[in-house]
C-alpha cells in the first residue's frame, strides 16, 4: 500500500509542476482547470482515508505554496472535497460516467467560486467572476468531459498496482505488511 | 604439334576464301545457343532496369530521406539562430534599460506560473543566495514586473502588478497626478485616487512614484488606456494597460537595493 501512496504523492507532484509550467502556456490558455481535483476524487474513493488525506494535504500545502493566493486555499478545498466525495460515495452510486462527470465539473466550479470569493471582495466577487466567465464555464465543461476518463485510468493504475503488490506479498508469503 | 599447326593454318585460309557462309551448323548452333543469349541478356537487361528504377530509386529515397533530414537539422538550426536572436534583442533590451536604472540588478529567468488563473505570480530562478529579498522590485524591458513576495535559497516568487493585492504608488508623467495603481485583468491595471481635476488623457505615461519605498522613482508602469469621470465622487475612474506583456514573460530584473 505504500507503494501506492507513494505513487500518487509522485503523480500529484508530476501534476503539481505541468499545471505551472507547460499547462500554463497560452496555448492551453483558459482550458486545463486544475487536474489534481480528479486525483483528489480518486483518492476520496479509493485510498483508505489516513493515507488519502495525507496525499491530499501534501498536495495543497504544495500548491498553496506555489499560488499567489491565500494559503490553505487549495488544502481547504481539496479537504473538503475529499470529505465530500467520501459522503457522497455512501449514497450515491458513484461508478456512474455520468455522477463523476457532474462530480468534477461541481468540484471544478466550485473552486473557481473559492478562488473568487478569496480573489476579490464579496461586494466585486460578481464583477470579477463575469470577467472570468468564459473560462470558468469552459475549464467546468472540460472537467466534466475529461474528469471520468481521468478516473478511469487512474482506476486501471489502481488496480494493476494493487495486484502486483498483493502478488509480491502471496510470493513472499508476508500478509501481514498489508 | 608442327603438322597441328600447319593444318589449322591450311583450314583457316580455306575458311578465310569463303567469309560469313551460313551453314547447318551455325543454324543448329544460332538455334541452340541464342534463346539462351537472349535469355541472359534479358535478364541482364531486366536486373539493369531494376538497379536503375528500383536499387536507384532506393538509393533516391535515401537521399531524400538524408537530405529531409539535413532540412530538419537546418530548419532546428534556423529556429535556434531565430531563437537566440531574440533572446539577444530581448536582453539588449534589458541591459539597455539596467544601464537607465542606477541601481544594482540582478537578471532572473522565470521557471514558473501560478497553477491558477486568479492570481497573478511568477517563480524566478534566483533567491536568497543570489541575494533577493523579501520586497525587492523587479522589472523588465518594457517596465515594471512586480515585487518579490518571498524567497528561497535559489527560487523568489515575485507578485505581479496585474494581481488583485499588488498596488503601486505611481504618477502621470505629463501631468504628475498621483494615484494608486492596483491590480485587476490580466491586461490592465486601475489607476485609483487620481483627483477629478487631475488633466490626463489617454495614452499618458504612468511611471512609479518612488513614494512607496518599493519601486524607484521614475520606472515606467503602461500607459492610461480608460478614463471615466462619474458624475458623483472625488476621482476619476482610469484604467492602466501595463508595458510589460506578462503573457509571454521570460527575463526580468530584480532591483537588488
Amino acid at each position: 500500500m505504500m507503494k501506492v501512496f507513494w505513487l500518487y504523492l509522485i503523480l500529484g507532484l508530476l501534476t503539481t509542476v505541468a499545471q505551472t509550467t507547460i499547462l500554463r502556456l497560452p496555448l492551453f490558455h483558459g482550458v486545463f482547470y486544475d487536474l489534481l481535483i480528479p486525483l483528489v476524487v480518486f483518492l476520496s474513493l479509493n485510498a483508505p482515508n489516513r493515507k488519502g488525506v495525507l496525499v491530499i494535504v501534501i498536495l495543497g500545502i504544495i500548491m498553496d505554496l506555489l499560488s499567489g493566493g491565500i494559503f490553505g486555499l487549495y488544502l481547504t478545498i481539496y479537504f473538503w472535497i475529499f470529505v465530500s466525495v467520501k459522503n457522497l460515495s455512501k449514497s450515491f452510486h458513484v461508478g456512474d460516467t455520468i455522477f463523476q462527470s457532474v462530480l468534477i465539473g461541481a468540484c471544478v466550479l466550485g473552486q473557481h467560486l473559492v478562488f473568487c470569493i478569496s480573489a476579490a471582495a464579496p461586494w466585486k466577487g460578481a464583477q470579477l467572476l463575469s470577467a472570468q466567465a468564459a473560462p470558468v464555464l469552459l475549464q467546468t465543461i472540460f472537467a466534466a468531459l475529461t474528469g471520468p476518463g481521468i478516473l478511469m485510468l487512474l482506476g486501471r493504475l489502481h488496480t494493476r498496482l494493487q495486484n502486483r503488490s498483493s502478488g509480491a506479498q502471496r510470493e513472499t508469503g508476508n500478509f501481514a505488511i498489508r | 604439334m608442327i603438322l597441328f599447326a600447319l593444318i589449322n593454318i591450311v583450314l583457316l585460309s580455306i575458311s578465310a576464301k569463303h567469309p560469313h557462309r551460313y551453314t547447318i551448323v551455325d543454324r543448329v548452333v544460332m538455334a541452340g545457343i541464342v534463346p539462351f543469349q537472349e535469355g541472359v541478356t534479358r535478364t541482364m537487361h531486366f536486373c539493369g532496369r531494376m538497379w536503375h528504377h528500383y536499387f536507384y530509386l532506393v538509393a533516391v529515397r535515401e537521399e531524400c530521406d538524408r537530405l529531409k533530414g539535413m532540412l530538419a537539422k537546418a530548419q532546428i538550426e534556423k529556429s535556434r539562430y531565430l531563437e537566440s536572436e531574440l533572446a539577444s534583442q530581448r536582453l539588449r533590451k534589458l541591459l539597455e534599460m539596467k544601464s537607465e536604472v542606477p541601481h544594482r540588478m540582478l537578471p532572473a529567468k522565470v521557471v514558473g506560473l501560478d497553477p491558477s488563473g486568479w492570481f497573478k505570480t511568477v517563480f524566478i530562478n534566483k533567491g536568497t543566495g543570489d541575494g533577493v529579498s523579501r520586497g525587492m522590485a523587479v522589472i523588465a524591458s518594457g517596465g515594471i514586473v512586480g515585487r518579490i513576495i518571498g524567497a528561497s535559497g535559489r527560487y523568489a516568487k515575485v507578485l505581479l502588478i496585474i494581481d488583485r493585492s499588488s498596488a503601486i504608488d505611481a504618477l502621470v508623467q505629463r501631468t504628475r497626478s498621483r494615484g494608486v495603481l492596483e491590480g485587476e485583468t490580466s491586461e490592465s491595471c486601475r489607476f485609483k485616487y487620481v483627483v477629478r481635476k487631475a488633466n490626463i488623457k489617454i495614452e499618458d505615461t504612468v511611471i512609479s512614484s518612488g513614494l512607496d519605498g518599493l519601486f524607484p522613482k521614475g520606472l515606467r508602469v503602461g500607459t492610461i488606456s480608460e478614463i471615466s469621470r462619474p458624475s458623483s465622487g472625488l476621482f476619476q475612474e482610469v484604467k492602466v494597460r501595463p508595458f510589460v506583456d506578462f503573457t509571454i514573460l521570460e527575463e526580468v530584473l530584480v532591483i537588488l537595493e
